[in-house]
């Protein structure tokens, strides 16, 4: 059996490794996750990826179906907000994180990118 | 096959006499793990496995290995993915893990002497007691620390240093006929290792001869100081020729210990992406680097990195806007300690050993661009069509002077067709990497054999004098390179 399971796309396999270490570490994180109803489209410059978050648990994919929230950052500024050069706040008031979908959603977007690597 | 005569009954009880009871083994079941390894090399099996712990009980071993023309193979761990150390004619496995000594560290001069069973775990635990530091490959910990040496083998610190065994200052070697000579200065002081010049440098008599001129029981090897500073960045990018370009100028500015430069499929492979499944998919970036530099202080830590970024933006950016560079400590917040496993070398790298089969296409080749990038291109067709994954691992070596390019081949070898894919492959690809200018090292059998029908014979025939010279009775891991 295989020991690997979830995306095997490279920036999916980081946002569902980065997801799962958080919500094995962090017991509000995960009942936050768990109340989640959303399909969230990252839209990377390389491509999108939709998480869909549902019934207490979620999945990564290249399938983007149905999004509820559509949030566009380049790739070079998702890394830099990995690496603490650049904060979500920052880059949504400087224009360079855009919500395409659901900008009433954004604290959400927020809680789960913002504390996802910390 | 195990033939129990009464030579082989009166040849065990000897080497039983040598190295006591318990490091002599004939057993089917003890035998039976050195006669494979993880390559898709055929098996064979020895006749026996000795464990020899002295230098003295390594030279009666040859000498009675002589009298009776039965063949040694020099063994430490057998993963050096060229079925080096299958007994292609059976006869006596000499297992060296017991002389495992770091016999002593030079501050002065900067260089360990070390025993043939001294692995790469060792030498990083002992040096990190230490202001030194040695070159690792992307090996196990376990992997010996000599026969990567020997094989002239890649590391961290090729990009400066290149191979290696261009390091090794010189070396204590016990001759297929039993007599044990020393290489470089210490042939003349016994304590001084420092280096092998200036006298005749005869240290090629060993170099990548698998074993077959002498079994070294001593080497020294240059350290090198730790600077207190150390940084890993990564690349991800689209356009090979602008990658490629970027690691050439990037080596070039002589700043750098390591640019390493993978294929996508590769970092899927180190992330544990399962067997076949390890592809390059539409949209992704195609290409990553990982680049190892250090500085002595934090401005010249600050000036390199300013110079990296520079010829990052003049020669990837530019052609290619979506690439990125970030350190390797945010990839690793994400992707967890797996590839960030390439700040802790000697690390196994992930993915590869999960599934039974382990090979590669190895080569040295020349680091024209040109030639370089025709060389991925028909790389990745033969692969494709054997229908194997895409993971290349390549390294700029020694400043520039020339390109490690190699792929990492893994498979089921409990499939016997997949097997035999893989051995269709790799001979495959070697033979149109060969025609492009590429020397596989760590040359297994079946590729030495189509060299030496292309390359010139007056080469072949001084190979054959020298080997003959040596090894009267061709004793010493027969069957390699044309050495029957």
């Amino acid at each position: 059996m295989d020991l690997f399971q979830g995306p095997t796309d490279l920036f999916g396999i980081a946002i569902n490794s980065a997801l799962n270490k958080k919500i094995g570490a962090d017991q509000k994180y995960r009942e936050f996750i768990k109340s989640l109803k959303e399909n969230v489209v990252v839209d990377l410059d390389y491509y999108p990826l939709m998480i869909k978050f549902g019934e207490g648990k979620f999945e990564v994919s290249r399938n983007i179906e149905n999004p509820t929230v559509v949030v566009k950052i380049n790739t070079q500024d998702f890394l830099n907000i990995l690496d603490n050069k650049a904060s979500i706040m920052g880059l949504f008031l400087r224009g360079k994180m855009k919500f395409k979908k659901g900008f009433l959603k954004l604290l959400k977007v927020y809680k789960i990118f913002s504390t996802m690597v910390k | 096959m195990l033939q129990q005569t009464a030579e082989h009954e009166m040849i065990t009880e000897k080497l039983k006499e040598i190295v006591g009871q318990e490091w002599v083994s004939d057993q089917p079941e003890e035998i039976l793990i050195y006669s494979y390894d993880m390559t898709e090399n055929p098996p064979h099996a020895p006749d026996y496995v000795v464990m020899p712990k002295t230098v003295e009980e390594l030279q009666q071993i040859v000498r009675l290995a002589n009298e009776f023309k039965v063949p040694i193979v020099p063994f430490i761990t057998g993963a050096n993915v060229g079925g080096l150390t299958i007994p292609l004619k059976g006869g006596i496995i000499l297992d060296l893990k017991r002389m495992n000594q770091i016999l002593r560290l030079d501050e002065s001069d900067m260089y360990v002497i070390v025993e043939p069973g001294v692995t790469f775990g060792h030498i990083k635990k002992f040096l990190d007691n230490t202001k030194f530091r040695y070159c690792y490959p992307n090996a196990p910990p376990f992997a010996s620390v000599m026969a990567n040496a020997l094989l002239g083998g890649l590391n961290n610190l090729s990009l400066k240093y290149g191979a290696m065994s261009e390091i090794i200052n010189g070396i204590e070697a016990v001759l297929p006929t039993g007599e044990l000579i020393r290489i470089g200065s210490c042939a003349c002081w016994s304590d001084h290792w420092w280096g092998r010049g200036p006298m005749p440098d005869l240290l090629g008599l060993f170099v990548n001869w698998q074993g077959m001129t002498g079994i070294v029981t001593k080497m020294g090897l240059q350290v090198w100081p730790r600077k207190p500073i150390q940084d890993w960045k990564a690349i991800m990018s689209n356009d090979f020729a602008a990658t490629y370009r970027f690691a050439k100028k990037l080596a070039n500015c002589e700043i750098m210990n390591d640019i390493l430069l993978l294929s996508e499929e590769t970092v899927k492979m180190v992330l544990g992406v399962p067997l076949g499944q390890a592809v390059w998919t539409e949209g992704e970036p195609r290409w990553a680097l990982v680049l190892d530099f250090d500085a002595n202080t934090p401005k010249e830590y600050e000036a390199k990195w300013e110079i990296i970024r520079d010829v990052f933006k003049e020669e990837i950016k530019k052609v290619d806007p979506k690439a990125v560079i970030t350190s390797v400590d945010a990839i690793e917040k994400v992707y967890g300690s797996k590839l960030g496993d390439f700040k802790r070398l000697p690390f196994t790298i992930g993915g590869m050993l999960e599934y039974g089969g382990n090979t590669w296409v190895g080569t040295y080749m020349t680091s024209n661009p040109e030639m370089v990038a025709k060389g991925v291109e028909k790389a990745f067709e033969v692969i494709e069509k054997h229908n194997f994954e895409k993971c290349l691992y390549t390294r700029m070596m020694k400043g520039g002077h020339y390109w490690a390019f190699r792929f990492l081949l893994r498979f089921s070898k409990e499939n016997p067709e997949e097997v035999e894919r893989m051995q269709n492959l790799t001979k495959e690809l070697f033979e149109s990497l060969f025609e492009m200018g590429a020397m596989p090292y760590k040359t297994p059998v079946w590729a030495s054999d189509y060299i030496i029908e292309r390359c010139d014979p007056t080469w072949v025939d001084l190979m054959h004098k020298i080997k003959n010279t040596l090894d009267p009775n061709g004793i010493f891991n027969p069957g390699r390179w044309g050495n029957e």
